[in-house]
Formats: C-alpha cells, sequence, structure tokens
C-alpha cells in the first residue's frame, strides 16, 4: 500500500502541473484604443484561478509601478487598464504580470512593447453620401481619432445584385464611386487603421455603421443610415414604388432614344463631316488616291541644263569620251578614170585584150579614198 | 544640353533647395520600410569575433541624426546590401545634419550610443525616430 501511495504522488504532481500550464496564460496582449485609454489583458475568468498582479515601466530608468485599475472577470484578475495619462508611445513599454497561488508565484512572459505600434481607432462616424455630375457618387466620413494624417481607410461595398463585397484603399477620407447604377441598391461601411508613416501596425478598427444608397432609399436617392429591416425602410419602399415604376418607365424611354436614335444619327453626320473634309483635304486625298506618275521632270535637267547631251548628263568622264574621237587624220585620195578616145591603127590591137573604152564598165572618173 | 531641358533642371534644382528646408520624414520612411521588408530575405548575419551581428550604434536622445549618418555609411562600407534606397537614406541624413533641420535630432554632432544593435534594430530604430515626428505634427 506504501509503495502504490508513493507511486501515486509524482503521478498527481505532473497531472497539477500539466493542469496549472494549460489554464496559465500565455502572454500578455496590449491595445490602445485610440489613444485615449490602453487595456493589457492575460487571459480570461473561465480559465484562470490565480492572484494576478501586473507592473509596468518605461525604457530601463523609470520605476516599476503596479497596475492602477485592474479588470476582472469572475472575481479573477485578467487584465489591467491604463488611462491616457499612464501611456506614453515610442518608448519600450514593459509588462511583468505575477501569478501567484498556495504560495507559487510564476511570471507571465512578455516581450518590450512599442505602444504606437498597438493603436486601434475608432471606427469612422458620420458617413454621407453626395450625387456629384455624370453618375457619380462620393462618400466621405470623419474619423473620433485625433490625428487624422496618421489614418489610412478601406471602404467595403456591393449592391444588391453583387454577392461579393469589393475593397478600395483610400488615403484621405472622400471615396469617389465613379459609375453609380440607379436601379442598385448599394451598401457602405468604412473602416480605419494607422498609417505607415505613425506606426507599424495590423489592428483595424470595426467596420463603421453602414451608409445606403439607391432606389430603395428615397425617390430622389438620397442616403440613408437605416439597417435593412428597419420597418421605415420597409414602409419607404412600399410607399415610393409606384412613382418609382413610373419614373423607371421614363427614364428607359429617354435611354431608347438616346441609344437607338440620337447616337447613330450624331454618329452618322460626325463621319459625312469627316469625309467631306478628308475629301476637300489634298493633302489627305493624295495619299488616299495617288496621281499618275510623271517622268518627265526627271528628264529636265537632260535637255535644260545639258542641252540634249545624254553623255554629259550621264556623267560620262571626258577622257572616255575624247577616247572615242580619232586621233589620226588621212588625206582624200581622188581616183578618176582616163577619157575614152577612139582606136584608130587596128594592128596594134592584141587578140583577147579589150579595147580601152568598148568593154570596160566604167565611163565615167570616180573618187577613191 | 538644349535650353528647355537646362530651365527643367535649374527649376528642379530651386524646388528640391526649397523643399529641404525643414525636417522631411516621409521619403525616409518610405526608404526605411523598404529596407526592412528585405532585411530577412537578403541579409544574413554569420557572427564572428571580426564582424559581430551587433555592429550599428543605438543613438542616446539628441544625437540620433549623427548616429543614422554613421550607421548607414557602416552599412555601406560592409557591402551590407547594394540598395540604392540605404544611400539615398544616407544622403538624407547627412543633410538634415548639416543643416540642422531636425533640430530634436541634432543637439548633438557626434553619434553617442550606449548599446549596438543589429541591422534590423538599426532599422527601427530609425524608423521609430522619424514616425515620433510626423505623428507629433498637427
Amino acid at each position: 500500500m506504501a509503495v502504490s501511495g508513493a507511486s501515486l504522488v509524482p503521478i498527481l504532481l505532473g497531472l497539477g502541473i500539466s493542469l496549472a500550464s494549460a489554464h496559465s496564460p500565455k502572454e500578455v496582449e496590449c491595445i490602445l484604443f485610440n489613444e485615449e485609454y490602453m487595456t493589457c489583458k492575460w487571459g480570461s475568468g473561465q480559465t484562470l484561478t490565480a492572484n494576478y498582479s501586473l507592473y509596468y515601466w518605461y525604457g530601463n530608468k523609470s520605476p516599476v509601478v503596479e497596475c492602477q485599475q485592474y479588470l476582472w472577470e469572475h472575481s479573477v484578475r485578467i487584465g489591467c487598464r491604463f488611462e491616457q495619462r499612464e501611456i506614453i508611445q515610442f518608448q519600450p513599454f514593459h509588462v511583468r504580470v505575477n501569478a501567484s497561488q498556495d504560495g507559487r508565484t510564476l511570471e507571465i512572459p512578455s516581450n518590450c512593447m512599442e505602444l504606437q505600434n498597438l493603436v486601434k481607432p475608432e471606427a469612422p462616424v458620420n458617413l454621407t453620401i453626395r450625387n456629384m455630375s455624370s453618375n457619380q457618387l462620393q462618400l466621405t466620413w470623419s474619423s473620433p481619432y485625433p490625428k487624422a494624417h496618421c489614418l489610412e481607410h478601406v471602404v467595403k461595398y456591393k449592391s444588391n445584385k453583387d454577392t461579393s463585397w469589393m475593397k478600395q484603399e483610400v488615403k484621405g477620407d472622400i471615396f469617389s464611386f465613379p459609375s453609380v447604377d440607379y436601379e442598385k441598391y448599394y451598401t457602405f461601411y468604412v473602416r480605419s487603421k494607422i498609417n505607415n508613416y505613425c506606426g507599424s501596425t495590423q489592428l483595424w478598427s470595426e467596420w463603421s455603421v453602414p451608409v445606403f444608397w439607391g432606389s430603395n432609399a428615397t425617390s430622389k436617392g438620397r442616403s440613408s443610415p437605416e439597417p435593412p429591416g428597419s420597418p421605415l425602410r420597409l414602409l419607404t419602399v412600399l410607399t415610393v414604388s409606384p412613382r418609382l415604376v413610373a419614373g423607371m418607365a421614363d427614364e428607359h424611354l429617354q435611354l431608347f432614344w438616346i441609344h437607338t436614335v440620337l447616337i447613330p444619327i450624331a454618329s452618322c453626320l460626325l463621319l459625312l463631316v469627316l469625309v467631306v473634309l478628308l475629301v476637300r483635304m489634298e493633302r489627305v486625298w493624295v495619299i488616299i488616291m495617288p496621281r499618275i506618275p510623271n517622268p518627265s521632270k526627271n528628264f529636265d535637267d537632260l535637255f535644260i541644263t545639258h542641252n540634249g547631251d545624254f553623255q554629259e548628263w550621264v556623267g560620262v568622264p571626258k577622257d572616255v569620251v575624247e577616247s572615242f574621237k580619232p586621233n589620226y587624220s588621212e588625206s582624200i585620195c581622188h581616183v578618176s578614170e582616163l577619157p575614152y578616145e577612139p582606136f584608130q591603127d587596128s594592128s596594134t590591137h592584141l587578140p583577147g585584150v579589150p579595147g580601152p573604152q568598148e568593154h570596160g564598165p566604167y565611163k565615167n572618173s570616180y573618187v577613191g579614198a | 544640353m538644349n535650353a528647355s531641358m537646362l530651365s527643367y533642371v535649374l527649376l528642379s534644382c530651386v524646388l528640391l533647395s526649397v523643399q529641404a528646408h525643414n525636417c522631411q520624414v516621409s521619403e525616409i520612411i518610405r526608404n526605411t520600410r523598404n529596407l526592412l521588408n528585405k532585411t530577412q530575405e537578403s541579409w544574413s548575419c554569420r557572427e564572428t569575433a571580426a564582424t559581430p551581428c551587433s555592429c550599428l550604434p543605438i543613438p542616446e536622445p539628441g544625437h540620433e541624426l549623427a548616429c543614422f549618418v554613421e550607421g548607414t555609411k557602416h552599412m555601406m562600407e560592409h557591402n551590407m546590401t547594394s540598395n540604392k534606397k540605404l544611400f539615398l537614406l544616407n544622403q538624407s541624413f547627412q543633410i538634415q545634419l548639416d543643416r540642422n533641420l531636425c533640430e530634436s535630432l541634432t543637439s548633438g554632432k557626434k553619434c553617442k550610443y550606449k548599446t549596438k544593435g543589429t541591422v534590423r534594430t538599426f532599422l527601427e530604430k530609425i524608423l521609430k525616430t522619424y514616425q515620433e515626428i510626423h505623428k507629433s505634427r498637427v
């Protein structure tokens, strides 16, 4: 029995330690709410049972101070609230939480924090929609956070015919919605965060109260802050809808005339004007309808400048031209035939030898070279 | 360079010189964030006796600019990064120090520090310093 009792003790101790570790808080989480107050929490009352104390200090030299205002849940301290005068940003913030139970004290680990990176601004308020020209809406809002130049925003919106939300980041406090459809019903939300120029945080504010725009709000389409399921909104829909239908029919007729008559006529007129201008502008016409080429201009130089001298116009070198000219001369050789005289003495005529004038084919003299 | 380009360059110089008469924080914050985002990717620190990882001065109040100039210069000399933004940061700090543009950061012309930090801690100190200036502005 003693042996079995002794063996149970380490088992029970191990169980106790594991239980304690299962319910002990892991770390301290601090959030600055709109830079007005801060809460640092280390758990919830459902899991914690020990007696907790929080101490804090800034940098390395400031005194260690105990929390002045604890947060309680189920009679257990679960956090500490810091007022604005106790908050210093851009200084290393150290926190130590001690948990004591049954005479034992445990320290909950906490890293050094930079409070400017733990700011969570309040949600934007006073969301207002204005109808600008050319189907454009302008959404504006204001923020309870005192430093507007430290904020960036995100607008979330969709219409009653969309299935998913659209999100758009906005640096200032104005969002322009470029092309609104008057037949749709839009819902807009806005939330804020400290931008990179004032801190390094991922803590977004809560979404603002929504604002609505579209045919379900009023006959003129003004913004309305009523939530979707309110009786006032339903009544507005019921009373407005017959007028709304008539208004929509007129609008459709107008759109029909614009799209099917006015725009085609205007396009045709514009086309006609362009064609007329095209025809009358010779510079453009020549490109479309080129003239028949007249190469005579290319030969003006030959006939005017060089007087038809093809060799000069072509550019034959003068020494080549000279080389074709003969560099020798020949005297003219005159060749003539003696005049014909009748033969008087027959004894001197040899047989087979014709007489000088009887059979000779040439009777006149000729000039030979 | 023709006349129009010359006038453009001259006008830009005039505008830049006018702009540099106050403590510019936005560009420094942007460049520092850019370098911080790249710290994990390209800067692996191998600690040795000769080249400790904690080698950049974490300044005491009032000596920030002098230490920022020294620290960024050290980073450039040791090729801690080839990022152009580091050079721009060094230039900005040098100008602000020389012209005494950010008075709260230039009470001391020489760098005074108690501890040295890694590249990340050094850049975070720069970021925090200028975020504080920007946030305190109306």
